[in-house]
This record gives C-alpha cells, structure tokens and sequence, in this order.
C-alpha cells in the first residue's frame, strides 16, 4: 500500500485531497473571473448601475454592436501590428543578447545582473521613467541626443504622433521583456553540448552555418514557447500605454486593453467592455492553439 | 496547579476586558483626500485637525488617505463595488452627480439643516451636488482658472495683459520668438492643453453657446452649435494656424503647460492660483515677474469653470453621525479659510470671500470665480469627459479631423452616453 487509505467506498479521496488546494485557486481565481466576465459580456450593464445590480440580457448585442463599429477593427489591427513588432523586436534583442553572454570575457556576471534588473522593475514604476526621459522638455533622452549633435530633437516630442507614440511605448515594452527571453535563450544555449559546434568547426562550418544548421534547429521549441508567452504578454499589455499616453493622443494609440478598460472605467459599459475581454480572451486562445499545433506537428515528423 | 490556572483565568479576563474595552471605544474613520500639490502643508493642516477631532471624540481615529485625481474615479468605483468605501471622502464636483445617482452618496440636507447656513454655500458647487432636489455633498472648495502671463516679457513687447480673445492672439503672436536666431522658436505666446479639457470647455460659454441644454428632461449636447464650433476652432488654430503654442502641447495638461511657463519656454498659460506657488518653486527667479489676469473675453464673456471638491459621506458607512461631525469641523470658516489658502483655493462658503480683498493675486481669481459655471450635471459626465472632451480636441488638433465634423461627430457621441 503506497499510501493510506482515507476515503470511502471504492473511491480514494486522498488524491483529490491533495489537489483541492490547487483546485479552490484556479477555479477562485482564474475560472470565477473567466465565466463571470463571459457571462456579463451579455449584458447592458452600466457601472451606474452598481449598487442597484440592474443589467438586461441583450444575448450578443454587445458584440454585434463592436463588430459593426469600425473604431473596433482600427484597434485591433493597431494591437496586431503593435503585438507583431513587439514580439519581433523582443526576440531579437534577447537573442542577441544571449549570444552575446554566451561568450566568456571578463565582467559577463555583471552584465548578466544588469541585463536583469528591466524585467524586475514593476511596469508602472518603469514606464513613469521612461514618460521622463521621453519628455519634450527636459527629457534625458533627447538632452543627450541633442549633445551627440542631433539637433533636431531639440524639445522633439516623442509622443504626439500615433507612430512616435508607438514607438516610444515599443522600446519600453521591448526594454522590460527581452531580458527574460535573452535568460531563457541562454539557458537554451547551453544545453546544447558543445562537441556538436566542435564538430562542425572541424568540418569547416562558418558562424552562421552553426547558427542556422545547429542552434535553431535544436532550440526550436524553446523559441515557439517563447513566441507564445510573447504573444500573449504583448497582445494583452497595458500598463505602459495608459503610463505613458493612455491611448493619446487622440485614441491614436488604442490597443485592446485600453479599449476595454476605456469602456468599462470611462463610459462604464461593463457589459461591452466584458465583451471585448472576451474577444481578446478568443484571439489569444486561437493563437495559442495554432502555435501548439505547429510545435506537436513538428514533433510528430522529428 | 490551582494557583497556575487561577494566574491563567486572571490574565486572560484582563486581556479579555482590555479587548473589549478598546474595542467599544475606538472607531476609526476613514477619510480620502485628493492628492494636494503640496503635500506637506496638507498632511500638517490634517494633523493639527484630526488631532483637535480626536480630542473632542475620544476614542476616535480618524485615518486620512491621499488619492491621485487621475485614478480617482476609479478608485471610489472599485470600493464602492468592494463594500469598502470611505466615511468621508473628498469628491470632485463633476463626479459628484454621478456618485449620487449610483446610490453610493448619503443624502446630506439632514445635515446641512442642522448646521443652519445651506444659504451660505457656494452656488456653483451646490448645484454640482445636487440630484433631483437632494444635496449628495457638502461644498468645501473651488477655484477658477484664469490666465497667468509673464509680465516682464509682456512688458518689453510694450503690451498689456489681454482683455478680449483678439487681444490675446495679437499678444500670443507677438511674443512667439526665435530668441536665439537659430532658426527655431525657443519662446512660445502661449501653452495650449491638448489634455486640458478645463482650458478648452469654458470657451465655449465665453462665446455664447452651451456645452449640452436640457429638452424634455433629457440632455442634449450643443457642442455642434455655431457659437461652440466656432470657439473650438478659435483655439484648435492657435496651434495648427497661427503655431503660437509648441507641437508637443497637443498632449500636455496642467503640469506640462506650467513647466513650460516655468522653464521660460511659454509668456502664457491658463491655471487657476494654485499652479503659483509650484511655478516659483521650480524657477524662483521668476518672482516678481508673473502676471495674473481673467479669461480673455470671447463675444459673451470671460467666463471659466468653476472646479472644486464637496464633502460627501458614503452610504456604505457604517459611522454616519460621526462623518457628518467631522465634515461639519471641516467646515468651519477658520478651517475652510485655512485650507483653501492651502491649496491655493476659495472656501465653499460665499461668507468667507471678504479674506481675498487686499491680495492682489488672489483678488483676480475671487473675481474669476464670480463669472465661473458648472458643467451639465448630469450622471453621464464623468463618461464624457472620459471619451468625448480630451479625443475631440485631440482629433482637431492633430488635423485627423476637422473642427466642423468633429464636433458634429462627437456631438453624436454626447448624446449617446447621455442616452445609455
């Protein structure tokens, strides 16, 4: 007998036991939330309407009415694209620089702490710093910028067009998310045995030969898997856009986030902005499966 | 053994009548402030207050907690959902309608009769806490935007402080200027507030129009009608016609315009008189150098918003009395005179206003504020200013539309939320 029988009957309760804990959790505090904002997504449900708890059922006009309105479509292709970038750019910069701390020289420890410390500064506090540093008048960035000679970002505000704003919001996103790619990369990196590259050095194999014909092929599933957190991470992000622009100027920078949380907070629309949460909730859900779909394939023909 | 639990009973009923006697006595009350601009004076004024409260209430602790005014809203939603709202809190008056009519506000007249001067409030923020005849707050606090200008530069031009929107716009051209000669402007008329939406709003009641009137009992907005677009393309084109405010101000707000104002950079900006004191504190050398004067005069008048705070107590709370003694302490003049002089503010009590008559700063904003309205008091306001004030003016500011269409545009938008 491995364990104690503790329960009744046939069924052995001890297992279940241990899995209630985990099981209170998930179902308190991702299930409750999940079902309760897809149920309210078919409501009229103004936060007005808090106290007294008046909401109507309306099945999916909340949908129909943000399927039809094309400011919905000019949002989530901005998130799309900005997703896109994000991920791009991410990726490469923590590829980079994994490679680059792969290599031993001297003060790599050092390096390999300060290339931390952007990904455990919290998000709001980072993003309030770099709203600094982009500043128009007395931002650092555009101080230095100036001093190396650009004088065309003399008092250059980096915010008030819908591509400087984007922009801007992408170096800090990218800024707090590559080093945890660059770690993982690293960690990829040197699970590869080092006789392989050996080998192929002998056979005359250049740098990028090693790269394409090695180390991507035999990290491919630690780079999908972080395609995917990626993806997921910037499709849904926040906290930087409503630091630094709130979706300004002009609702040019609107992305999902602060599309729901405009509705929901702003115009008090609980029942669309659940709606829209639940959209995202869809999208990020297809990808996700698409993605994993592509990695067990790939798999099932190695 | 006896005499061990004897010692054990003896202690435990001490510590059992110690418990319960602290906790029949000691209340606490919560209390929300928005977050001042100058913290220190504020959390001084509320330590000498609350200290002299808990004197006279003993066994009372009252606990002050600041809020930014950016998530403020927010905040009072999130705990009134969560059960957890304050006694008393400070509310914004263009929130204070909408709170009212989420249930969430204890209605006050019982109060307010008691303390027996209800004629004595500020009209202006009466009528932002008040919901189909019942007062939801007690006015504390307001203050009116006015125009600060840098009086040696306008000096030098040779010109006087603008009276009339043309004067303004002559004096904004004049003063925009390449000081340095290298073929860029460094020194600006004027710093617009793209996410100002209290310096854009009042044009429209300075040029005679309306932001939204009342029909059949219902809100309609009036921010299409030609005295509104015609203000809104007044000051859309101090940016995108006449460049007399920088690029970047599309997506400035009080804070930006003033340290621009500060840093030398703009001869002009609205604010009311507390932006004064942060301004000398960031540039000192500009004392004695900073005019104010009222809202230049559009066709009808000068006419500014009237912002402030009342003093509302939560339906939620379970110390109602005790939070209506504590507004009523707040409100008493030496109080309320102390406070407003704090925060740069005039007292919610018209009987006070005697105290500004030989300063003369805050003399031009005492007058400001007898020529300075409320919005529409309507429930759906928050949500307006929310979607429709700040996009619409950025929209018009960026060319992405023209001020004509977008004011029918958000117009449209208005009355939606006002029919949600």
């Amino acid at each position: 007998m491995p364990y104690p029988k503790v329960g009744f009957r046939r069924i052995d309760w001890f297992p279940y036991g241990l899995l209630a804990p985990a099981l209170v959790v998930v179902t308190g505090l991702m299930l409750y939330p999940l079902l309760n904002t897809v149920w309210l997504s078919f409501y009229k449900y103004s936060l007005l309407d808090i106290l007294s708890q008046e909401k109507t059922w309306i099945w999916f006009g909340n949908y129909l009415a943000i399927f039809k309105d094309p400011f919905f479509w000019q949002v989530l292709g901005n998130t799309a694209l900005f997703t896109a970038a994000c991920v791009i750019v991410t990726m490469l910069a923590g590829f980079a620089v994994a490679m680059l701390l792969n290599v031993k020289f001297p003060g790599r420890a050092v390096l390999g702490v300060a290339v931390l410390l952007p990904w455990v500064i919290p998000r709001v506090a980072a993003s309030i710093v770099w709203k600094w540093i982009f500043n128009d008048q007395y931002g650092i960035l555009n101080y230095f910028l100036v001093l190396l000679g650009f004088d065309q970002f003399k008092e250059f505000s980096w915010l008030t067009t819908q591509m400087r704003a984007f922009t801007s919001i992408l170096i800090v996103v990218v800024w707090q998310s590559f080093p945890f790619v660059a770690f993982s990369l690293l960690a990829g990196f040197q699970s590869i045995s080092s006789e392989i590259y050996e080998a192929a050095e002998v056979d005359g194999a250049s740098w990028w030969q090693k790269l394409t014909g090695i180390t991507l092929p035999l990290l491919k599933n630690l780079l999908l898997i972080l395609f995917i957190l990626e993806t997921v991470w910037d499709f849904k992000i926040f906290d930087q856009v409503y630091v630094m622009t709130e979706g300004g100027p002009a609702q040019s920078t609107y992305i999902m986030g602060i599309y729901a949380w405009m509705e929901a907070f702003g115009n008090m629309m609980m029942g669309k902005a659940s709606a829209i949460a639940v959209i995202m909730f869809a999208i990020l859900a297809l990808v996700t499966w698409l993605y994993i779909r592509v990695l067990s394939r790939e798999e099932e023909v190695a | 053994m006896r005499k061990a639990l004897g010692l054990l009973v003896a202690v435990l009923l001490l510590v059992g009548l110690a418990a319960t006697g602290v906790l029949a006595e000691s209340k606490v009350l919560n209390v929300w402030i928005m977050e001042p601009g100058n913290r220190e004076a504020i959390t001084k004024y509320f330590n000498d207050v609350n200290g002299d409260f808990e004197k006279s209430h003993p066994g009372v602790k009252v606990e002050i907690q600041y809020i930014p005014w950016l998530s403020g809203q927010q905040k009072f939603i999130t705990s009134i959902a969560g059960g957890v709202a304050p006694d008393v809190a400070e509310m914004g008056s263009t929130w204070n309608g909408q709170f009212a009519d989420m249930g969430a506000l204890e209605p006050m007249d019982k109060y307010v009769d008691q303390w027996g001067y209800r004629d004595d409030f500020s009209p202006g923020l009466v009528e932002s806490a008040t919901l189909d005849g019942k007062l939801y707050g007690a006015p504390w606090y307001a203050g009116a935007r006015g125009l600060i200008y840098r009086k040696d530069w306008f000096k030098e031009a040779g010109l006087e402080a603008p009276r009339t929107w043309d004067e303004f716009l002559q004096a904004a051209k004049v003063l925009t200027k390449d000081t340095d000669k290298d073929g860029k402007i460094d020194r600006y008329g004027f710093a617009l507030q793209g996410n100002g939406r209290h310096t854009w709003l009042p044009l429209i009641w300075q040029n005679g129009g309306e932001i939204a009137v009342r029909k059949d009992g219902k809100w309609v907005s009036a921010i299409d009608q030609p005295a509104a677009v015609e203000a809104l393309k007044w000051f859309t084109e101090l940016l995108t016609r006449y460049k007399v405010t920088p690029e970047a101000s599309v997506t400035w707000g009080a804070l930006e315009a003033r340290q621009a104002f500060a840093l030398g950079k703009a001869a002009m900006f609205i604010e009311g008189s507390w932006g004064l004191e942060p301004i000398l504190k960031s540039n000192p050398d500009l004392a004695g150098k900073i005019g104010v004067a009222m809202m230049p005069r559009g066709k009808k008048d000068g006419s500014s918003f009237a912002g402030g705070s009342n003093l509302v107590i939560f339906r939620q709370s379970k110390n109602k009395e005790l939070a209506a003694e504590y507004v009523k302490m707040l409100l008493q003049p030496k109080n309320l005179i102390d406070f407003a002089r704090e925060v740069k503010f005039f007292p919610g009590r018209v009987s006070t206003y005697d105290t500004y008559k030989n300063d003369p700063v805050l003399k031009v904003f005492a007058d400001q504020m007898k020529v300075a309205r409320s919005y529409p008091a309507t429930p759906a306001w928050g949500a307006v200013e929310k979607s429709v004030v700040t996009n619409m003016i950025q929209e018009m500011l960026s060319g992405k539309i023209s001020v004509e269409e977008g004011a029918k545009k958000y117009a449209a938008r208005m009355n939606e939320i006002f029919n949600y």
